[in-house]
């Protein structure tokens, strides 16, 4: 009998050792998992879920903007262990953290340019939306949650520019909580708000802070649900 | 045996590199992870020096000077001319005693381990003696280490 070429690397020993160790390694949790939950269905229906033949590289940007978000979480929780938010101490942590910790300057790296990247690919992913028309009934709900979300990247985005306290950062947050200042009737208060008193101190980085780290990420991770949840329900819209 | 098709083979084989892949990724973002939160001289303060040395001004009768060897807090108590350098921390759990001169004796504050002025135990849990430390007086100046 004579086989094909692709065969002869299949039967070779190596691979098929190969495949065994890894299945092996793999099975001894999985098997036990699966036994259990008949896992393997589960994730059969997620992975083999057939997909629209329409689908291009413009679909997936919301799926980068979601990866970079999940970057973004691990590598916001790196440099919490390093970061302290005083105006004392927090531009020397972060050069603390580039310059002295080991892989600092990756996790931070990662997480400056996972967030200006997020910005623009939850742009491009906003732009398909548009131009398929994709935001019209039945899904014009998820649209408005989307651009919740959008603004609330831009959120993330001002809140943690301030957080090295560098004078960029300084005058950046200076200027952005005076322009809402232009706002009738209630502009003052809420710069006032923002920036903690008369100008940018201690309280408005403890605030941003805490914007930053604790109640955008779950405000986003609630919408996030209901965005995803409400495409499985919907489905991806058709073909233009 | 059982035929295998292309489209088989070639699943297998994607799976197999899409697999291996996360291995890697996993393997290498731990190995940084875990290097960034390990503590390093540079990150946990370094251990310092294992001498410590000041004028002897600074201890007067009957008290006791903190100081690091290697990192970890000692004391130097002058009583009655003599000096003595023990280790502060108690060999119980770990907690750092402090010097009572009315008493003359070392007390854990966590569960009351109580010490002499040569780190013998007088009571309480510690199962050994605090270590001591060599000091000696050079000039006006203690050298402890």
């Amino acid at each position: 009998m004579k086989y094909k070429w692709f065969e002869k690397i299949e039967r070779s020993a190596n691979v098929r050792g190969l495949i065994n160790w890894f299945t092996l390694a793999t099975g001894f949790l999985y098997g036990e998992f699966d036994d259990r939950l008949d896992l393997r269905s589960a994730l059969q229906k997620v992975l083999k879920k057939p997909v629209p033949k329409h689908i291009n590289f413009w679909f997936c940007f919301g799926g980068f903007t979601f990866l970079l978000f999940v970057i973004n979480i691990i590598t916001g929780i790196l440099l919490l262990m390093y970061y302290r938010p005083t105006i004392d101490q927090a531009y020397d942590s972060i050069v603390h953290i580039t310059n002295n910790v080991p892989f600092g300057w990756l996790v931070r790296g990662f997480h400056h340019w996972a967030a200006n990247i997020m910005v623009i690919t939850v742009l491009i992913h906003m732009l398909r939306i548009y131009f398929h028309g994709a935001y019209k009934h039945p899904r014009d709900m998820n649209w408005v949650v989307g651009v919740c979300l959008f603004l609330l990247v831009l959120s993330f985005g001002f809140t943690g520019y301030l957080l090295p306290w560098n004078q960029v950062s300084f005058w950046a947050t200076t200027i952005g909580a005076e322009i809402p200042s232009t706002f009738p009737v209630a502009g003052p208060y809420i710069t006032y708000f923002l920036k903690g008193g008369d100008s940018v101190g201690q309280l408005a980085l403890t605030r941003f802070f805490a914007f930053h780290v604790v109640i955008l990420p779950w405000i986003t991770v609630g919408l996030l649900s209901l965005h995803f949840l409400m495409v499985r329900r919907l489905g991806i819209s058709g073909p233009l | 045996m059982e035929e295998i098709t292309r489209k088989d083979f070639l699943h297998s084989t994607v799976n197999t590199l899409i697999g291996l892949w996360v291995a890697a990724t996993a393997v290498l973002s731990s190995y940084a992870g875990l290097r960034y939160l390990w503590p390093t001289e540079k990150t946990a303060g370094g251990p310092g020096g294992n001498k410590a040395s000041f004028p002897l001004t600074e201890l007067s009768e009957g008290d006791m000077k903190k100081v690091l060897i290697g990192g970890k807090p000692a004391g130097i108590i002058r009583l009655n001319k003599d000096l003595y350098a023990l280790s502060l921390i108690c060999t119980h759990l770990g907690c750092i005693v402090s010097w009572h001169p009315e008493e003359k004796r070392l007390i854990c504050p966590c569960h009351g381990g109580v010490y002499d002025i040569n780190g013998a135990v007088l009571g309480g849990p510690p199962p050994r003696p605090l270590p001591s430390y060599e000091v000696r007086l050079r000039g006006d100046t203690v050298v402890v280490g």
